[in-house]
């Protein structure tokens, strides 16, 4: 393909009959298509690939300018457009790099289409651990950050992950107020979440709703639990009524054959108090908690060596000054780069919305350019548990110095515990085959068994050396 | 509202030595995009053009003893 010259603009006619152009069509929400599409990538030659060039001088260019006619054809007005080239860039001829370079120089600021460059750098790094020399590719994006920006992956597993559907650093904020860190001292501050467990597709109850008069079977629209919220009879001294799930009626529990149930209008919820039910409903029901105020207010501050790692609970969540009030950002880079320095951690008084319980919060100070904290729930002291172990023999020297040997073994290589970049093989599992029996359903009838292998290339590699080092160690301790 | 074009370079793993693992993974990548497209954005649109060459014995690829150029898209008439 003859290279281009000047600024790429997605065009407002449809896809041009050029070489790399001419079998494009217009993008769409994914469905069975786009599944089959990338399922059989991986598998066989693309049912619906078409071929349209045999130069090898054109196929990273041409790659792009087949994606911004794709994006630039789009009839969606609105949202955001986005190009994500994966490659390693390399072994690219030089006619290629050129014509690349112009399609990047041709990106303008403020354009409509955001382009990514996801580089698998696999390059080995020089002798003595020292950073990878600087990629051409890197060069070349670097004058056009607001239009271009550059992800690097190094291992596979990173690769595997590298689009995000759900961005953290784009997650809504669940507060912003005030800090008090003192009587008279407030700063203004916000909080996102960091961490978020991913949740799993489930399987729904089945309704009776789900069979017609005629008894055939209606699939639900709707899944999920399929209940209603606890709540108990009208005479709760009597005995704890008892629910039932397919129906959603609830029945005094005396009333074994479930022939009356209990009148919604005649059901008030209670506490189980002991043996006894405390019926307790509406304004007398909220004497029982504690309504604090909204707002974060500072405890103290510890230690960070005091604070063990079995404390913590639920996700973790970041703290970071308000951008609207330069003096809050300033307060909080000060405050973290002192507790950075003095390797401290502060004790924060927690109360997301009026009314919520209180949490006990640690902050931890991450000093970078804005600083800002990771917020970690700890328990309270009813919330710990006690555990009482029967005390263990000191471990012999010998012992330990077996199992010293098996940690250095097994010590994961330096790029490896990038967490952010550890994709969970038992959700990789789920998608997989929920779109294979999608697919085989579209074919002539659901069925069939998963054979896809399993997301864990990692994993196993590791676990080989560390039997072989424990039955080593064991041998050598019982000898 | 999203519209994303993955742009994949599929080039046989005997063209840039060091990368024996980018092929396979990066098609996982692109199917793990769509479905989580599928399942968590289902109003947003998706585009894949792929580029380069499959070599001939990778089975990953088909495996026929031949090479395919392509560039190539999926979408809607």
């Amino acid at each position: 393909m003859a290279p281009e010259t000047g600024p790429i603009r997605p065009p407002a006619h449809p896809p041009t009959r050029s070489l790399a152009r001419s079998v494009i069509h217009p993008l769409e929400v994914v469905g069975m298509e786009t599944l089959r599409c990338t399922s059989e990538l991986g598998s066989s030659s693309p049912s619906s690939a078409t071929v349209t060039g045999r130069s090898s001088s054109g196929w990273l260019s041409g790659g792009m300018r087949v994606a911004l006619d794709m994006i630039g054809s789009s009839k969606k007005k609105t949202g955001k457009k986005k190009v994500v080239v994966v490659s390693t860039f390399e072994g690219l001829s030089p006619r290629d790099v050129e014509d690349f370079k112009r399609i990047v120089d041709g990106l303008q600021s403020g354009a409509p289409v955001l382009v990514k460059f996801v580089h698998y750098d696999a390059r080995p790094t020089t002798a003595g651990g020292g950073e990878v020399e600087e990629h051409w590719l890197w060069r070349a994006v670097a004058p056009y950050r607001e239009s271009a920006n550059i992800k690097v992956v190094r291992t596979p597993s990173q690769l595997r992950t590298c689009f995000q559907i759900k961005e953290t650093k784009e997650a809504h904020v669940i507060y912003s107020g005030t800090l008090q860190l003192a009587d008279k001292l407030e700063v203004m501050v916000k909080i996102v979440p960091k961490t978020k467990k991913e949740p799993f597709m489930a399987l729904g109850n089945t309704s009776n709703n789900a069979f017609d008069d005629s008894n055939e079977y209606v699939p639900s629209s709707t899944y999920g639990t399929y209940g209603t919220s606890p709540s108990f009879g009208a005479s709760p001294s009597s005995g704890t009524p008892s629910n039932s799930a397919a129906s959603g009626d609830w029945y005094r529990q005396d009333d074994i054959e479930q022939k009356h149930p209990v009148p919604v209008g005649a059901r008030i919820k209670a506490y189980k108090f002991g043996n006894v039910l405390l019926p307790m409903s509406g304004p007398v029901a909220e004497l029982a908690k504690l309504s604090p105020d909204r707002g974060i207010r500072l405890v103290g501050f510890m230690d960070r060596a005091e604070l063990s790692p079995e404390l913590f609970m639920g996700a973790s969540k970041v703290l970071f000054g308000d951008k609207a009030s330069s003096a809050s950002v300033a307060a909080l880079c000060s405050l973290a780069a002192a507790m950075v320095k003095k390797q401290q951690v502060a004790l924060l008084r927690v109360v997301l919305r009026a009314g919520s319980s209180v949490k006990l919060t640690v902050a931890f100070p991450v000093a970078e350019n804005p600083a800002y904290f990771i917020l970690k729930e700890v328990p309270f002291m009813q919330d710990v548990a006690s555990i009482n172990c029967a005390p263990l023999p000191e471990p012999e020297a010998e012992t330990v110095l077996r199992a010293r040997e098996f940690v250095q073994a097994n010590m994961l290589d330096a790029a490896v515990p990038d967490l952010d970049a550890t994709g969970n093989p038992t959700l990789h599992r789920a998608v997989n085959y929920f779109t294979r029996r999608f697919l085989m359903s579209d074919g002539g009838g659901v069925g069939g068994e998963y054979d896809g292998e399993d997301d864990e290339g990692v994993i196993p590699a590791e676990g080989e050396l560390f039997v072989e080092c424990f039955g080593e160690a064991i041998v050598d301790v019982d000898s | 509202m999203e519209s994303v074009v993955l742009v994949v370079d599929i080039r046989s793993t005997a063209d840039s030595p060091g990368d024996d693992d980018m092929l396979e993974h990066a098609i996982r990548a692109a199917q793990t995009f769509a479905h989580e497209k599928l399942v968590h954005k289902p109003t947003h649109e998706v585009g894949l053009v792929v580029f380069g060459s499959a070599t001939a014995n990778n089975d990953r690829m088909g495996g026929d003893g031949s090479k395919y150029d392509h560039v190539y898209g999926f979408g809607g008439p």
